[in-house]
């Protein structure tokens, strides 16, 4: 059984206005548990609104999409917010961590909501902050940190929650070659450990890996090619 | 027309109201023609996001009617003074043919706005929209009672004159009534006593069976609950007020929102409404208990609208027993 579905997905912005825009066209998809899947195509080809949809961040314009069987398009925002949080894991492209707070405090930030004991949820942030080789640094704020280790902070953050599935977007854009590499070996664990990961990106060094194992290309809003690992 | 800031106020709430009621019924014709959760298209799509802002919208519209209904009520208290011949709201709202009506359709209203909101706050908990319809369909009913509303609002505002020498309400609900409210005022005490007791008792037993488990007490339960608010009504007319004014021959139910009578009468409407307000919305809810995503949402909803209405109605018997037993009036029976 597919992890998650997507039948007939529709973007359109600013519809019936002028700069009218049709960011997805017909899209349909099945993406399967434990995997690494790429989506990779120019700027303007429609990943970004893509991911969005899948992490139930946006809704489509047409089309349903289902996450473990439960369709969550027709979701009430109140009913969507629980599974947002619940199954999936964001890291995106501007990090979006925030300044005058310390690593530790950005990592369990996404959790407070759950009324989950602060206690309980620093060792969980502490631990992940350790698997991330940053234990050390998880009382410093997050503006002292390098590019690598804030994105590494963004990764344990992603994880708070325990997500099945984890979102980046354009996770390497702004790396250099040793830090995506470490970002895409960061991943393979996380693809080991059994979670599934959807990038969308147009790095080479992302659709390349090995550890990828299926690439869909994306051009106008729609999939129009796609190579999966042999 | 009488420009207090109050009437300005009512006017501006009720049209605004109104027209978010015709608004939210042009959507839920749409709602009750085309919507199919099964559906993804763009039109069923749109449907979801503008369900969302339409009952937004309607909630607070509905919240306003609730409290507009007291707002009138202070309003004609309030405008007493100007009329000749009128001691409190009762002559305000005889000073046109437009007053009575105005008020009654408010509490008609009022409590099916409070119905509606409860039916949508339900609708709200569940995850696959299992009331939309039913919703959707009752909005569609209060809607022209609504307009009404505001119409015979605006008539009767506009018709205020402080020329007009009006009756008072020792002429109206006194011994010497004519009319309908003649009928009221000469109900004889102990069988509308008994009345009340009964109707207050079969709610109180069959909320309390309710609220015990016993699923079948529940349509009792809200069928007496609305009955007790009607039966009340009636009996403070007829042999509660007289208590409270200490005045044999006075029945008027107005005089007791002033502060001579400690404004008594503002707790007792609020107490009457909110234990008719979640009784009838507990039957209104009742027969969809079977849908199964409300399973897990609808006995708790069910078991605080009974108890909120026992406690009100337990605040309004409490209210009586000590006007009756603390007055300076003794009745003898008729």
């Amino acid at each position: 059984m597919s992890l998650i579905t997507l039948k007939d997905i529709t973007k359109i912005f600013n519809r019936g206005r002028p700069d009218e825009f049709t960011a997805l066209s017909d899209v349909s998809l099945e993406i399967e548990p434990r995997g690494l899947a790429v989506f990779k195509g120019p700027s303007g080809s429609g990943k970004t609104t893509l991911l969005s949809i899948v992490g139930c961040m946006a809704k489509p314009s047409a089309g349903r999409v289902f996450v473990k069987g439960r369709e969550v398009t027709s979701l009430p925002d109140r009913f969507l917010t629980d599974v947002r949080r619940h199954t999936f894991g964001f890291i995106f492209q501007q990090l979006h961590l925030v300044r005058g707070i310390s690593a530790l405090e950005n990592v369990i930030l996404p959790a407070y909501p759950s009324g989950e004991r602060i206690a309980a949820l620093r060792d969980k942030g502490l631990r992940l902050l350790d698997l991330m080789g940053l234990s050390s640094r998880a009382d410093t704020n997050i503006e002292w940190l390098s590019g690598g280790e804030a994105q590494r902070v963004a990764i344990a953050r992603a994880l708070i929650n325990e997500p099945a599935i984890v979102i980046a977007d354009e996770p390497t854009a702004h790396l250099d070659t040793k830090l995506s590499l470490d970002f895409m070996a960061a991943m393979g664990r996380l693809k080991a450990e059994g979670k599934t990961i959807l990038f969308a990106s147009h790095d080479p060094l992302v659709y390349e890996s090995a550890m990828v194992d299926r690439v869909l290309e994306m051009r106008d809003g729609r999939i129009v090619a796609e190579r999966r690992a042999s | 027309m009488i420009l207090s800031p109050a009437v300005i106020a009512l006017m501006l709430g009720s049209t605004a109201v109104g027209l978010l009621a015709l608004y939210a019924s042009a959507w839920s014709v749409r709602i009750l023609r085309y919507w199919d959760l099964r559906s993804g298209n763009e039109s069923q799509l749109q449907l979801e996001k503008r369900t969302y802002l339409v009952s937004t919208l309607m909630a607070w519209a509905f919240a306003f009617q609730v409290g507009s209904l007291f707002l009138f009520i202070f309003t004609a208290e309030d405008l007493h003074r100007l009329f000749v011949g009128a001691m409190c709201a009762a002559g305000t709202l005889n000073v046109n043919e437009f007053g009575y009506p105005t008020i009654l359709l408010k509490v008609c209203n009022a409590l099916l706005a409070g119905i509606w909101l409860i039916v949508n706050y339900t609708d709200n908990r569940a995850s696959d929209y299992p009331l939309i319809r039913k919703k959707y369909a009752l909005l569609l009913v209060i809607t022209p009672l609504l307009l009404l509303e505001t119409f015979l609002q605006g008539a009767y505002f506009a018709g205020l004159k402080a020329n007009v020498i009006t009756s008072c309400c020792g002429s109206l609900f006194g011994a010497e009534a004519q009319g309908p409210v003649s009928s009221l005022v000469g109900l004889p005490a102990r069988p509308m006593q008994a009345a009340l007791i009964a109707s207050l008792a079969i709610t109180f037993v069959s909320g309390f069976l309710f609220l015990l488990g016993r699923a079948w007490a529940g349509a009792l339960f809200a069928f007496s609950s609305l009955a007790a608010f009607f039966v009340s009504v009636v009996a403070l007319v007829s042999f509660v007020s007289p208590y409270i004014y200490e005045l044999p021959t006075h029945h008027c139910p107005f005089c007791i929102l002033q502060r001579e009578y400690s404004y008594i009468g503002y707790f007792i409407y609020t107490f009457l409404l909110g234990g008719a307000i979640p009784g009838a919305a507990t039957g209104a809810l009742l027969p969809f208990r079977g849908i199964d995503s409300l399973q897990g949402v609808l006995p708790p909803v069910l078991r605080r609208l009974a108890l909120a209405s026992l406690l009100f109605y337990f605040l309004f018997s409490l209210l009586v027993v000590f006007s009756i037993s603390f007055s300076g009036l003794i009745l003898s029976a008729g």
